[in-house]
């Protein structure tokens, strides 16, 4: 072995193979770490996420599907409650107070004139050095939970009678949550572009979001959030799940 | 001396492991292509050394335009939909095994050679 080594002792060629192995040793602890970071913000490395790509791309067509069913099925129900209430004067009384009730409860859909609320990100980019005492501070050109919840709450106090957002329809027991990117709304998840649609008066609507210091004004890039009236909106009926597990009807 | 390359890796990788470098993520799969590119180089780097055919651009070059190559593959087939990184990870991993067999066999045959050697002088 001693031969081996004597015979590459003082060769030039190592000191550059050495320089190189350095470069090498850099490159693979930046790889390294950058799959440590992938791997603890999303648990897997970068060559699973094609798979989950396409798994997840099915599973949302899937999901299209189902709440397409639920609600043509929920269109029948109505339609079956119309018809036995037909003929008896009682039936027809309770039938409309029946579907009155439902359409508060946001079961079925609506449709008359409203505002289209489009609420997206910025364009512009946050700076990449946050201050380095606060580096949590919620980026300000992107849409959040409260900005979507705000929007909401303003239609509502402005005469909003149904309001879904992305098409969910929201219900009295209905989230607007920050799951990480992106938004859980009964339970879906949703990034960014969101589309609010309202059945109200639309132009107390808008003039409710634009108020001076108002929502409309709260956001820094005036192209984050779009109003538009309309004369024909259509509402979705809430497609999520229902369970009542633990409130009971109180006993008088 | 022999054991250079193998401290210079180690140090290497301790510079940068103890900084807190953010990439974005999207690189990571390239930048994991570009180890593996430098890797060959230097396996490829250590054979020609000790058959003596080392050659500064040859060497140098080597390793930019490998890395480039493997990192274009990866970016076109991303694009078509094709995993063209693949051809880049099995003839840059298989020439790593070959350049080790052989850099192997040069170690064995004269460290085989050195007690032949011995056993003639005495």
């Amino acid at each position: 072995m001693s031969v081996f080594v004597e015979s590459i002792r003082g060769k030039s060629w190592i000191l550059k193979i050495t320089l190189m192995s350095v470069l090498l040793g850099m490159l693979l602890a930046v790889s390294l770490k950058t799959q440590q970071q992938v791997k603890s913000e999303t648990g897997l490395t970068t060559t699973r996420f094609p798979i989950l790509a396409s798994t997840i791309a099915s599973a949302n067509r899937e999901n299209k599907k189902l709440r397409q069913q639920i609600e043509e099925l929920g269109e029948k129900i109505t339609n079956y409650e119309n018809q036995l209430a037909k003929g008896s004067g009682a039936a027809r009384t309770l039938n409309q107070e029946l579907q009155n009730a439902k359409f508060l409860a946001g079961l079925t859909a609506a449709e008359g004139p409203g505002v289209v609320v489009t609420l997206q990100d910025s364009k512009r980019k946050l700076k990449e050095n946050a201050p380095a005492d606060l580096p949590d501070l919620p980026n300000p050109w992107l849409i959040h939970d409260t900005d979507i919840q705000r929007v909401v709450n303003e239609l509502k106090d402005n005469g909003a009678e149904a309001i879904t957002v992305n098409d969910e329809r929201l219900i009295a027991t209905s989230e607007i949550r920050c799951v990480g990117s992106s938004t859980s709304i009964n339970g879906a998840r949703y990034t960014a572009p969101y589309e609010i649609k309202t059945i109200g008066d639309p132009k107390t609507l808008e003039n409710g979001l634009r108020m001076r210091d108002g929502v409309a004004d709260s956001f820094p890039d005036p192209e984050m959030i779009k109003i538009e009236q309309r004369n024909h909106v259509v509402i979705k009926p809430f497609t999520g799940s229902r369970q009542i597990k633990y409130a009971k009807p109180a006993k008088e | 001396m022999a054991w250079l390359p193998v401290a210079g890796l180690v140090v290497g990788f301790l510079i940068v492991y103890g900084v807190d470098v953010r990439v974005p993520s999207d690189l990571a799969s390239y930048l994991s292509l570009a180890s593996l590119a430098g890797l060959d180089s230097i396996f490829g780097g250590i054979r020609a050394g000790i058959e003596g055919k080392f050659h500064d651009d040859i060497f140098a070059s080597g390793f930019a335009v490998n890395t480039l190559l493997a990192v274009a593959l990866a970016y076109l087939g991303d694009q078509m939909g094709l995993d063209l990184f693949l051809a880049a990870v099995v003839v840059l991993g298989g020439r790593v095994f070959l350049n080790l067999s052989l850099i192997r066999r040069y170690w064995l045959t004269k460290a085989a050679l050195s007690k032949k050697m011995d056993k003639v002088g005495s």
